[in-house]
């Protein structure tokens, strides 16, 4: 088993090379849903997720990345089915693994912290009307980058974040609960290798 | 002079639904028993309506089932459904009572006086008065509260415009010994008048205003009632003790049932599935199945000489509720869901619907529904939802959501 891990991280650190030695800018779009199955049935709409990331190598096959997104979903409320609106901005700072595939490609795994801003917007007068919060969350990321041009980069990513958060109320006989509403992302990249 | 004339304005409850059946007892201060038809036992008695001795000769409902109307020889009552209690009292004597569709107007024949009045129900104030050629006996209004059909013992039928407030047709019926009561079809197009002393039934045409058949029945015809759909016509002959059936379409009888000793009133259930039949010497109600035209069950005991009765119109069917959680993921709310049904009527205006006893919303009539938000989870709440009827409100069903 440790000659395992042995060769694993030889191939890791040695295999760096080309690509995943560089710099790297990406405008990435992806599809969001919620991890939780609650949010899930009420936002059943939308899910646009638009990403800037980047990652700058800090040693070998390490890099150090960051993104800012933005995803937005549509729904209606469970019974009585008045329209709701949720978006969010998470802003991502964190590590990314890199490991050159062969001369076009290359595999990544990415994780870290994250801070979010969300804002609920309900269309009904029964309950708060706009609602925003922020709060720290984490997320975990992996990929394929495909390099079929010098410098140009096609990226394969799919995402994992966790985010819980508790909004707050001050109407009447409402309520407000905590709620998971990170998810899973998956979508397409394109980019610039430096 | 033991014939009592029993009318029902039927053609009103073709389109409304009732649980509750108010029956009219003689020689006992005017006590009124109440009915629930849906197990067919006594729900309470309302003593001594009259103060003083004296027979009921008719009762009907207002449309909108909050008040029932019922006339003595020497008075008509008003009575408040909601607390069983009298609320008015005009003199007039009977025998004939009816109510217009609308419920605005309920008019009276009174033989005794020999004329024809009406009253407001909404002021109680007499409107006007009229008096035909000859003391008016039993009496019916057509479905459109156009015109009064009111029979005289002395053999004819006079047609009344509510409007003027005239006569505007007397129909010789043939026979002079005793037309009394008479009940319209709920389309409006045939008057179907019993003679207690010649046992026919006269069929007289609202269009012409001519006798079109007449149907030979059993002896002392006494109360007469349409079924809703208007194709059956039953009508109590207290002399044989049964009850006569006959089909609209042929003008024909088509069943004789027997009853109990001496039946006088009758009515049918709005649904149409059962006419109940008051026989005054038992003291007991029979139930006829219109499907079988048999009796059903057993009498039910009502007390001494029941002698007329009529359905409480309920003008609502149903009304359920819920409570529900207005789920948007990160924040809810719980409303209490409202939902009622009633058959069409283009008399209901709307609704009021009252949590706890205070009125929190006015609805338009095309709204079988309502949610009363911001509702805290799992407190009982109670809710009335009533119709607006003829611009008022009518009896209506109440409702505890937790």
């Amino acid at each position: 088993m440790k000659t395992i891990h042995l060769y694993l991280l030889a191939f890791l650190v040695f295999s760096v090379k080309g690509f995943c030695a560089e710099p790297s800018l990406e405008a990435k779009l992806g599809y969001f849903f919620f991890a939780d199955s609650k949010m899930r049935k009420v936002y059943d709409e939308g899910g646009v997720d638009l990403q800037l990331s980047g990652s700058y190598p800090v040693w070998k096959w390490l890099h150090l990345y960051g993104s800012v997104e933005y995803l937005q979903r549509s729904g209606h409320s469970l019974s009585d089915h008045q329209k709701t609106d949720i978006w969010q901005i998470p802003v991502t700072v964190g590590l990314k693994g890199c490991v050159t595939i062969c001369s076009w490609a290359s595999y990544y795994l990415t994780a870290g912290p994250r801070y979010f801003y969300v804002h609920v917007h309900n269309d009904s007068s029964y309950v708060d009307r706009n609602l925003d919060e922020n709060g720290i969350g984490g997320f975990l990321g992996t990929g394929f980058s495909f390099f079929p041009y010098r410098h140009f980069l096609v990226d394969l990513f799919g995402e994992y974040s966790y985010e819980r958060v508790h909004l707050n109320t001050s109407k009447r006989n409402v309520e407000t609960k905590s709620m998971q509403i990170g998810g899973f992302v998956v979508g397409i990249g394109l980019g610039y290798g430096f | 002079m033991v014939f009592k004339q029993i009318l029902f304005v039927f053609f009103l409850s073709s389109y409304l639904f009732a649980d509750l059946l108010y029956v009219g007892r003689g020689n006992d201060n005017g006590t009124l028993v109440v009915i629930d038809t849906t197990t067919n036992t006594v729900l309470t008695t309302i003593p001594n309506v009259f103060t003083f001795p004296a027979e009921s000769n008719g009762i009907v409902f207002n449309p909108n089932g909050k008040f029932v109307y019922t006339i003595s020889d020497n008075f008509f009552f008003t009575i408040d459904v909601a607390t069983n209690s009298l609320i008015l009292q005009h003199a007039g004597v009977g025998p004939g009572i009816a109510i217009t569709p609308s419920g605005e107007f309920v008019c009276l024949a009174e033989r005794g006086v020999g004329v024809v009045t009406t009253y407001s129900t909404k002021t109680g104030l007499l409107v006007h008065f009229l008096a035909p050629p000859e003391p008016p006996y039993g009496i019916a209004i057509t479905p459109d509260s156009k015109f009064v059909y009111t029979t005289s013992e002395e053999g004819h039928l006079y047609v009344i415009s509510i409007d003027t407030n005239t006569v505007t047709q007397t129909i010789n019926l043939g026979f002079p010994d005793g037309p009394t009561g008479i009940a319209i079809t709920p389309n409006g197009q045939f008057a179907y008048v019993i003679s207690q002393n010649s046992n026919n039934i006269l069929v007289v045409s609202t269009a012409s205003n001519t006798v079109v058949a007449t149907i030979p029945v059993d002896t002392g015809s006494a109360g007469v009632a349409v079924t809703p759909n208007g194709q059956f016509v039953y009508a109590t002959n207290q002399s044989s003790n049964s009850v006569t059936v006959i089909s609209t379409a042929s003008n024909t009888v088509v069943a004789t049932i027997p009853v109990g000793s001496q039946p006088l009133g009758i009515a049918v259930t709005p649904d149409g599935q059962f006419a109940y039949v008051a026989n005054k010497n038992d003291g007991t109600l029979s139930v006829i199945s219109t499907a079988s035209n048999s009796v059903v069950g057993s009498p039910i005991a009502v007390g001494n000489n029941p002698d007329c009765l009529a359905f409480q119109p309920i003008l609502l069917t149903s009304l359920t509720g819920s409570q529900k959680k207005n789920d948007f993921g990160l924040t809810f709310e719980f409303f209490n869901y409202l939902e009622w049904q009633n058959d069409p009527s283009p008399q209901i205006s709307g609704y009021v619907v009252y949590r706890n006893g205070i009125r929190i919303a006015v609805l338009d009539a095309q709204t079988f529904s309502y949610k009363d938000h911001n509702q805290m989870q799992g407190v009982a709440t109670s809710y009335l939802v009533a119709p607006l009827f003829a611009g008022a409100e009518g009896a209506g069903l109440t409702i505890v959501i937790r």
